[in-house]
């Protein structure tokens, strides 16, 4: 399982996320009463018949404020302008840019931003110092709508990410992108052309390279060797040279084929494919075969990839720098995979097992004995969590309602149950690993309804649990319209959870004190479209839809709150 | 009734004889007296003929009214009496120079009650016609209103100077400003209280203009102004500022502007000063959409919760702003309201004095009032909102907070009186017959009795708001005007009764036990030694 996709604070809460994004009414109604659930084995307990639909991961974008150190940026797309905002005096000055500004980015901790201009097809990278903003224009491929930064700042891609947003090129291809050099005073840009439809851009530890998630691979941007527009090679993950290596030997690794949710496993024809990865239809020629990849993860280091097939039991680890492929088969359909923040290790989670495998990068790829398992007999779990200090994770199923998720130790400690009051929609950890926050899930109908039970209000409601690892404690809070953005500061003391329902009128903040559990309400003037931090002046940004643009600044040690709206009038201020 | 008659109308026709026969007369000798509205200062009344640059300070503490005369500057145009102290304020536009006469400039005198007090005159070099000075009297601020001439070849309508008027005129006093301007011209200014922003204590001068406004930092005039537009430059409405509250504990302003349905929340943030000449606080703007067509607003709410209260007629709703964090709670409203009134007190189903506000609308003929209980407005909404139908359309009104009342005017044509009293506790409105509009309406100085003088009539009326007993006093000519004074050592408050006449007529009433009989005339002491230089 990959990482969510919440708009998150600076430092923010790494959240995974097992909905399938649906509202009310699109889920089963969660067994009622206590130890609902407790007695499923695989699936047990629901008609075997009924397939549970996959785990699956939730996607959310939001061209939304971005912070810098200091300074948030909002790109204005009808004025072709990006509003500065300064956390501390809040004055706001208005930089010029190109035609239609529309996805930014900013370097984290430093207050430069780097906008896509989808109308001039280029990019303004700003920098701002002492309140004053200069802007540098760089050319890029038409059409760009994502553009990820390097956390040292110094180098950029922008691509069209049809996944997140939709976006197909005008006419061309979903195969170029630019990288950006942002170093100051020496920016440039190359236009590079790499595997189909890049999904995901992710960078190594010492930021020399990029990893590009395309469905054909991963393809690899050491950016020192980028120094004119060329082809970027794919690493395929789909190459029919790669050796599979069973984990459980084959007189243990039997099970039914397929699990209570209908998974396929290894043993089925469509595994067979996958793990030949050769076209049958070809005569003689060696074809690479698309393969659903999924949870696609680079390591730190930069050194391996590791992925998914989804459907089957199939793990790939990509050597980056061999190009070289070598898969494990758990057997059975592996539900959801977390790397490890360190990328020393993956969790993997067989849903049809109950259970979870502990994949040593690269160790287990060579020697399948070294995968540990963690086996969790009458839980239903398909998700899985790694906390980010890698020692915890949370394992739990977002395709049924079960009110409990497991608390993996991955020091070596016996898991324990952690009873929830609702099902699991996301779980997401603080930076600190010492809290987590669970997004639930909503059953249909009215919570309001008078003739309905404590339990029943609870499940029709919207609402989110918080966890303190340590001891296990959980406390529910519901919450009058669906979770937005949410993320928590730098230091780890204070969530911020959006909630909105324009329909009912709902505009508000939760700030979720992370030691003592405690929630403030701060109501808005508009709905809340985003959330970020700002570092140096400890500020909460929460950005809000309104048409002449609102921010709200929120003290996140106090919870005092400052507004801003009508960025264009505030830059307009003269003196 | 006693008569003091200083000069006898006859010497009016004696002046202006001897002025035609002489061929070299002044010109302004042959204009006719033109009186400013006197000024109520102390113990007396200041008077200021335009044409001849001339004040007459009256002193009515003397039986005889005794009066002195004093020069200004060429071109009076205003007088107004000084907050906070016993000094009139007048704005003389100087002139242009002709054959035989100098141009002189523009000034501000202040002209203390006291004899022994020289006036003070500080040049402000340009014709302003509008002035504004601060609560405490400390400054003024003197300015162009707009209008289509000023008389002079060239003037920079956006020029102002800000006025110390506790000290000195010297060099740097006053100080000659230009405003920046976005095409318009200074409609109206008003001062804050003093507020603390960054620290420091200050009174801003807050210049209003259509589509924006600008910010002086009165007590450091030579920082520079900071403008703020309220439109972007491709909006067409006409936004004009017209009212303005400050929330000295926030360092926020809020100002309601017609053709704008948003109001606009200015706060002052601190920032470190960029120059000698910058300013160390940064407005910020925030907008809070406010119903349609607002009318009125004040702020409610605690120090630390302050929150801001608009009607809305065009929405028939009163709306709660939390500027803070921009959250506008609807309160709908059985009838629609233009205006509101505060005050603190009991309901008849709450008998613990709590803020509430009495919500009414003086243009639309709405005959019902709202009474909204303030507390907990925004969770409670409409269910803090009380309508008491009225059967009359109201006209205007005059807050008694004091009395726990008000006191509301009616159309002329409305049945069972044209005032009545509407008592704020039981909520129940007493007609009181009156054949006269609270248009002129004056309280004395400690609020026990408000006076009526309906034009040209020889009388004034008087509600006695102890128990609200109404009374008249007859006079011996028609009344232009009522003004009170306040009491001298040993005596209550006094009320002049103004007389249209070009000589000085006025008649002063015991506040307490207004009657003609001790009623004294004075007459005639505008003419007295008119021919005699200052």
């Amino acid at each position: 399982m990959g990482r969510l996709k919440f708009a998150l604070l600076c430092g923010a809460l790494a959240v995974a996320c097992g909905a399938d994004g649906s509202r009310a009414g699109s889920l089963p109604t969660p067994p009622s009463g206590p130890g609902a659930g407790d007695t499923m084995n695989g699936g047990a307990g629901r008609d075997a018949a009924v397939p549970l639909p996959p785990e699956r991961e939730e996607r959310r974008n939001f061209q939304t404020p971005q912070a810098g150190g200091r300074y948030v940026y909002i790109a204005n797309p009808r004025r072709d302008t990006v509003a500065v905002v300064d956390s501390r005096t809040l004055a706001i000055q208005t930089v010029e840019v190109g035609d239609q500004p529309t996805y930014l980015q900013t370097v984290p901790g430093r207050d430069v931003a780097v906008v896509l201009n989808v109308g001039s097809d280029n990019a303004s990278v700003v920098r701002t110092a002492d309140g004053a903003s200069r802007v540098t224009f760089l050319p890029t491929i038409p059409g760009a709508t994502a553009v990820a930064v390097a956390p040292d700042g110094l180098h950029a891609v922008a691509y069209v990410d049809t996944e997140t947003t939709g976006a197909t090129p005008r006419a061309g291809s979903f195969q170029d992108l630019s990288v950006l050099f942002l170093e100051e005073g020496r920016e440039r840009s190359v236009q590079l052309s790499v595997g189909f439809r890049p999904l995901e851009v992710t960078f190594a530890r010492d930021g020399q390279a990029a990893f590009v998630v395309t469905e054909d691979g991963i393809s690899i941007l050491r950016f020192s060797e980028v120094t004119a527009p060329t082809i970027i090679p794919n690493v395929s993950l789909a190459d029919p040279d790669s050796r599979t290596l069973p984990i459980d030997p084959p007189s243990t690794g039997v099970d039914s084929g397929v699990d209570a949710g209908g998974d396929a496993t290894a043993g089925d024809a469509s595994a067979d494919a996958v793990g030949d990865a050769t076209d049958g239809t070809t005569d003689g020629a060696r074809v690479f075969t698309q393969v659903d990849a999924r949870d696609v993860s680079v390591t730190p280091d930069g050194r391996y990839g590791i992925a998914r097939v989804e459907g089957t039991g199939l793990l790939r680890l990509l050597d980056l720098q061999s190009r070289t492929i070598v898969a494990l088969d758990a057997g059975t359909a592996v539900t959801d995979l977390d790397l490890s923040p360190d990328g020393t290790f993956a969790l993997a989670v067989l849903r049809g097992r109950s259970t979870v495998l502990r994949v040593p990068i690269p160790m287990a790829f060579e020697a399948p004995s070294m995968v540990t398992r963690t086996e969790l007999p009458g839980e239903l779990v398909g998700s899985v969590t790694i906390a980010p200090d890698g020692r915890r994770a949370l394992a739990y199923t977002t395709a049924s309602p079960v009110e409990r998720v497991t608390l993996l130790d991955l020091s070596g400690g016996a898991p324990s149950l952690v009873r929830l009051r609702k099902a699991v929609r996301a779980v997401a950890f603080a930076p600190d690993s010492r809290t987590a926050l669970v997004v639930h899930a909503r059953a249909a109908g009215d919570p309001n309804d008078p003739a309905a039970d404590l339990e029943t209000r609870i499940d029709r409601s919207f609402g989110y649990t918080l966890v303190d690892l340590a001891t296990r404690f959980a406390k529910l809070q519901l919450t009058p319209a669906e979770l937005g953005p949410l993320g928590v500061v730098p230091d780890g003391t204070y969530a911020f959870v959006l909630l909105r329902d324009d329909m009912a009128r709902v505009a508000q903040a939760h700030r979720v004190s992370l030691r003592s559990f405690t929630v403030q309400t701060l109501g808005l003037g508009s709905p809340p479209t985003s959330v970020g931090a700002v570092p140096l002046t400890m500020r909460v940004f929460i950005g809000q839809e309104h048409p002449e643009g609102r921010i709200t600044f929120v003290d996140w040690a106090t919870g005092a709150s400052q507004s801003v709206t009508g960025f264009e009038l505030n830059s307009r201020i003269v003196e | 009734m006693a008569r003091k008659n200083i000069l006898p109308w006859s010497m009016l026709a004696l002046v202006g004889a001897l002025a035609a026969g002489c061929p070299a007369r002044e010109p302004e000798l042959g204009e006719g007296l033109e009186f400013l509205s006197p000024v109520a200062v102390g113990n007396g009344l200041t008077w200021v003929e335009r044409h001849r640059a001339l004040a007459w300070r009256q002193d009515l503490s003397t039986p005889e009214g005794a009066v002195r005369r004093l020069r200004l500057g060429p071109d009076p145009v205003l007088s107004v009496a000084r907050q906070g102290a016993d000094e009139t304020l007048v704005l003389s536009r100087g002139q242009r120079g002709a054959p035989g006469r100098a141009p002189s400039p523009g000034v501000l005198t202040a002209l203390p009650s006291a004899a022994s007090a020289p006036p003070r005159v500080y040049t402000l070099g340009s014709p302003f016609n509008g002035l504004a000075q601060t609560a405490d009297g400390r400054y003024a601020l003197a300015h162009f209103r707009p209008e289509a001439t000023q008389g002079r070849l060239l003037f920079n309508p956006n020029e102002v100077a800000l006025v110390d008027l506790s000290q000195a005129p010297g060099m740097s006093n006053p100080v000659l400003r230009t405003v920046r301007s976005f095409g318009g011209v200074p409609n109206r200014v008003v001062f804050s209280p003093a507020m603390a922003v960054n620290g420091r204590s200050r009174t801003l001068a807050v210049v209003l203009s259509d589509a924006y406004l600008t910010l002086l930092d009165m007590d450091q005039p030579s920082r520079a102004e900071i403008t703020v537009r309220l439109t972007l430059p491709e909006d067409p409405r006409a936004i004009r500022p017209s009212q303005v509250l400050f929330d000295t504990n926030d360092a926020t302003l809020y100002v309601r502007a017609d053709a704008s349905n948003d109001i606009y929340v200015l706060r002052l943030l601190p920032v470190t000063p960029e120059g000698p000449s910058a300013n160390d606080f940064r407005p910020t703007v925030n907008q809070l959409a406010a119903g349609r067509q607002p009318t009125d607003m004040a702020l409610v709410g605690a120090a630390d919760n302050r929150r801001l209260l608009v009607v809305s007629p065009g929405s028939r709703d009163a709306r709660v702003l939390d500027a803070r964090s921009n959250t506008v709670t609807e309160v709908p409203l059985e009838a629609p309201a233009e205006r509101l009134l505060l005050f603190e007190g009991a309901a008849p189903r709450d008998p613990r004095s709590a803020p509430r506000a009495l919500l009414f609308a003086t243009t639309l003929g709405t005959t019902a009032v709202s009474f909204v209980d303030l507390t907990d407005l925004e969770e409670r909404r409409g269910r803090n909102v009380e309508t008491i139908q009225l059967q009359r359309a109201v006209r205007g009104a005059v807050s008694l907070p004091e009395r726990q009342a008000v006191l509301l005017e009616h159309p002329t044509d409305a049945t069972g009186g044209r005032l009545s009293l509407l008592d704020l506790v039981r909520r129940t409105a007493s007609p009181i017959i009156a054949d006269t509009a609270l248009e002129g309406a004056t309280f004395d100085e400690d609020r026990q009795t408000l006076w009526v003088a309906p034009r040209g009539q020889s009388r004034v009326g008087f509600i006695e708001l102890r128990n609200f007993h109404p009374g008249e006093v007859r006079l011996d000519g028609p009344v232009a005007d009522v003004i009170t004074l306040p009491g001298s050592p040993g005596a209550g408050p006094r009320v002049l009764a103004l007389h249209p006449s070009a000589a000085g007529w006025v008649t002063l009433l015991d506040g307490r036990s207004p009657a003609r009989e001790t009623a004294r005339s004075f007459r005639g002491f505008l003419l007295a030694d008119l021919l005699e230089e200052p």
